[in-house]
């Protein structure tokens, strides 16, 4: 093996090898270079380098198996996606863009050819949309951006909900702007009047101010209003009761007293109020908004072609190109190592193993033979067979699966149960104490001091707190949670992340790595022994041995051998002549139990027909689920598995992952996984695959891990866009915080107002003190929120723009 | 003070006039994206300006 030089990594040619310091380099320059990193204290330098390397490879294969896009430019396909636009416009969901690097990447693509008319990422979104010139075509493009490691899923066009989304969100900004320029207004004229304007500059700005609250009154406060109607029509308590309440009764007074020429006005104030909760509103508007798109991702891609077999009596056996839209019942299609079965049918002719792990989790691939059953959404792994298809590609197992899926809507369930019924609790208090009040008032025979006091307790009563400071504090955590790699589509999942009691994961794919890696080695190892095995299993598309060379390569570079009779034996393994010697790599038949190694898969090296070294592979673990179990024990939160694999395997997992026996289910089908956790209250369910995604939609939480198909993608309420579950954790200690903090507002603004209605009442604050306090707590409340955020989130922009200076 | 009698209407009319632009820049998606900007400001050097400006 030649030697490679220790700082450009390229191999060294023979004679020129400069030593130094146990190095190896190929060259003076190099050797300069690496001791002046190493003099500067850098050699991490080389570690980054590595792993940086490692990544590539990772996502050279991640390419590979990513093939949904293929049929992008086909006309079919462009009819659903096309958006208006400048050229062709496609909208895609941009999985893996981690810090703001990759917005300057992604966007500098454009200048790489003309037929890019312009690339916009939108970072928060996790969106890009792509317009290219009408003449040309969007795989290049697609295909640069997915070599740069990132996925694109296109979002469909005709999705009018998004639409009438984007149409509210620019009205309420319309309507907060108006708020916001006319209480402005008002003020400017209320400061005058309150600095001592003479009577007929008082008269004067008092209309002026009454005529700017017009607007406010009849188009920024609307959607207020319409709320509490809805509301009251339906007997529901909501917020916006009580501020329309106030709205209206301090509207009407300040108008009656402007007209009659004497009394107070609330107009500031009340301006004011409008401008912050509406304002309130539109944050937390843009926030739910923001991953609204994913809504509207189109999962059901992936349409490949496939060869249909016809039986004609002159050629004998005819091959036809086949999508998976226009396969039929009753076609014979060939599937071919790779192949995902599009279809559900039985195997005609032909043997081999099939990967189920999509549909039911089972992890270790099946083997099948004429006559079988299979179902639609397992991945043919080793030879080619015929099929016979029993159902076309919508009505098949897993057609009707994604279709279950995309018709349940999720029940939203919207800011209920602490600050509804605190809220409700301070209406009631409000009401007793304007029946108090009145009834006092009438008692002692001062009447006409009713509405003022009536009026001053309503402005001050107002729950700022809650009208205000729950919506903002939702809409800044949804924010930093996206900065934090959790994207979570609304605010609703905080509250219900906050309350979980139980977190159910799937296992393939979820805890585990999702494939067969190599666990263990028993007999001889050595580099020789290892270069010998990449080059026999480097021809071999089975999923182990493609994994096993991936292992084997990631160490060093294998310097390639050239075999004789190099060939694969299907369903056997595959061997090949060195010389004399004959080496073979099997699967391993032996009777020999696998000891230390259950439920792995053994595979031996032989040389001239003698043992050389016997591997087991398994499905592992990804690094950070055993500490992930016992932190969420610290949380007081039980875990369990659901699978569909079988139980001996489930129950190996779940003993060393120390879980408890009472939550780990096995062998269950997608329909069983939702049973379960509809029937589980507050469960969170974790998983990757479509065999997940009816749980997830159906859980309480649902947690779509990073690489996961798009099907779960969508119906998730949570979606990591890093592969770590410690992300979990994350979310759940945040919106543990985030609503302590909901609940510390709505008790500071509980002993204020319950001060301030109580002093109202008995007459000893003034419409001007009330005008004063009201802004006050409003602006207690939304320093307290912004105090919360502020501080990771400018660390999060400063590390963004380090990163991105980095590049 | 009666100076005010004319500056009133004219800042009311300004006031309504940025209203209006507000709203208009708000319906052609001004406002849709406010974090990428910020940042995208902050890498396009020279470099890309002068690219575009050679197109």
């Amino acid at each position: 093996m030649k030697q490679l030089c220790d700082h450009c990594e390229l191999p060294i040619p023979q004679g020129v090898i400069i030593e130094e310091q146990n190095k190896s380099f190929c060259c003076h320059a190099c050797k300069t270079v690496f001791q002046f990193i190493h003099h500067s204290k850098l050699d991490e330098y080389y570690e980054i380098k590595s792993s940086l390397n490692l990544n590539e490879k990772k996502r050279a294969q991640f390419i590979v198996r990513n093939k949904h896009l293929e049929q992008i430019d086909s006309l079919g396909f462009q009819k659903r996606f096309l958006l208006n636009g400048p050229g062709k416009t496609i909208k895609f969901y941009i999985d893996g863009m981690h810090c703001f690097a990759c917005v300057w990447l992604l966007e500098k693509l454009q200048t790489l050819s003309t037929d890019i008319m312009e690339i916009r990422v939108n970072y928060f979104e996790k969106s890009l949309t792509l317009s290219i010139a009408e003449s040309a075509t969007f795989i290049e493009t697609i295909e640069v951006i997915q070599k740069l490691g990132y996925n694109l899923y296109p979002v469909a066009s005709d999705s009018d909900l998004e639409k009438v989304k984007k149409e509210k969100q620019h009205e309420l900004l319309s309507r907060v702007s108006v708020a916001a320029i006319c209480a402005g207004n008002i003020m400017i004229c209320a400061i005058a009047v309150y600095a001592g304007a003479d009577e007929y500059w008082k008269t004067l700005l008092e209309r002026l101010s009454g005529a700017f609250f017009i607007p406010i009154l009849f188009y920024s406060s609307t959607p207020i209003l319409k709320n509490a109607f809805h509301s009251l029509k339906n007997r529901r308590y909501v917020l916006d009761i009580a501020a329309a309440f106030s709205i209206i009764l301090g509207a009407t007074l300040s108008y009656y007293h402007l007209l009659k020429g004497s009394g107070a006005i609330y107009f500031d104030s009340l301006g004011t109020f409008v401008f912050l909760l509406i304002g309130a509103k539109y944050i937390l508007l843009c926030s739910n908004n923001r991953a609204a798109h994913l809504d509207t991702i189109d999962y059901r891609l992936g349409s490949d072609h496939y060869f249909k077999v016809i039986e004609n009596s002159e050629h004998g056996i005819e091959r036809c190109k086949i999508s998976t839209e226009d396969i039929a019942e009753g076609d014979m299609i060939l599937l071919q190592p790779g192949d995902t079965c599009p279809v559900d049918g039985t195997v005609w002719n032909g043997e081999s193993y099939f990967d189920n792990s999509a549909i039911s989790g089972e992890s270790q691939p099946i083997k099948v033979k004429a006559g079988a059953k299979i179902s639609s959404g397992s991945k043919n792994i080793e030879s080619e067979i015929l099929l016979k298809c029993s159902s076309n590609a919508m009505n098949s197992s897993m057609g009707i699966l994604l279709d279950s899926i995309s018709k349940s809507w999720k029940q939203s369930n919207s800011i209920t149960g602490l600050t509804e019924t605190l809220s409700f609790f301070l209406f009631i208090c409000v009401v007793l104490a304007c029946l108090g009040t009145t009834s006092f008032l009438l008692w002692s025979n001062q009447s006409e001091e009713i509405f003022p006091r009536l009026l001053a307790i309503l402005v001050i009563a107002c729950p700022c707190a809650l009208g205000i400071g729950t919506p903002l504090a939702l809409g800044f955590s949804l924010k930093s949670l996206v900065q934090k790699g959790i994207l979570v589509k609304n605010a609703d999942v905080l509250v219900a992340a906050s309350k979980i009691s139980t977190i159910f994961f799937d296992k393939t794919g979820t805890l585990t790595n999702g494939s067969q890696t190599l666990t263990a080695w028993r007999g001889e190892r050595n580099d020789s022994l290892e270069d010998i095995i990449f080059n026999l299993e480097s021809i071999s598309l089975h999923p182990i041995a493609q994994s096993l060379c991936m292992s084997l390569s990631e160490k060093r570079n294998i310097p390639k051998i050239n075999f004789v009779d190099h060939l694969e034996k299907k369903g056997k393994g595959v061997s090949g002549k060195i010389g004399t010697d004959t080496w073979s790599m099997e699967k391993f038949s032996g009777t020999e139990d696998n000891g230390d190694y259950p439920n792995a898969t053994a595979s031996t090296l032989k040389k001239n027909g003698a043992t050389v070294a016997v591997l087991y592979f398994r499905d592992e673990l990804k690094p950070e689920s055993i500490n992930l179990i016992s932190k969420l024990a610290d949380l007081q939160i039980s875990a369990g598995i659901l699978s569909g694999d079988r139980a001996s395997v489930v129950n190996y997992w779940a003993q060393t992952l120390g879980l408890s026996p009472g939550h780990i289910y096995s062998n269950l089908s997608p329909q069983d996984k939702s049973d379960l956790i509809k029937n589980t209250k507050r469960a969170a369910m974790v998983g990757d695959g479509i065999n997940d995604a009816l749980a997830l939609k159906e859980s309480a939480l649902g947690i779509a891990v990073k690489g996961s198909l798009s099907a779960s993608l969508k119906s998730g309420d949570v979606i990591l866009l890093e592969n770590n579950l410690f992300k979990i954790i994350e979310l759940i200690e945040f919106s543990r915080k985030v609503l302590n903090l909901i609940r510390r507002n709505v008790i500071w603004s509980l002993i204020y107002n319950i001060g301030g209605v109580s002093l109202a009442a008995f007459g000893f604050v003034n419409p001007l003190v009330a005008a004063v306090l009201m802004p006050i707590s409003s602006v207690f409340v939304v320093f307290n929120i912004s105090m919360f955020f502020y501080r990771p989130t400018a660390t999060m922009s400063a590390l963004s723009l380090e990163s991105s200076y980095a590049k | 003070m009666s100076i005010l009698l004319i500056l009133i209407p004219i800042s009311v009319l300004i006031a309504a006039f940025f209203v209006a632009c507000f709203i208009l820049s708000s319906k052609n998606g001004q406002f849709e994206d406010l974090e990428t900007p910020a940042f995208r400001m902050l890498s396009d050097g020279d470099k890309e300006k002068n690219q575009r400006s050679n197109k």
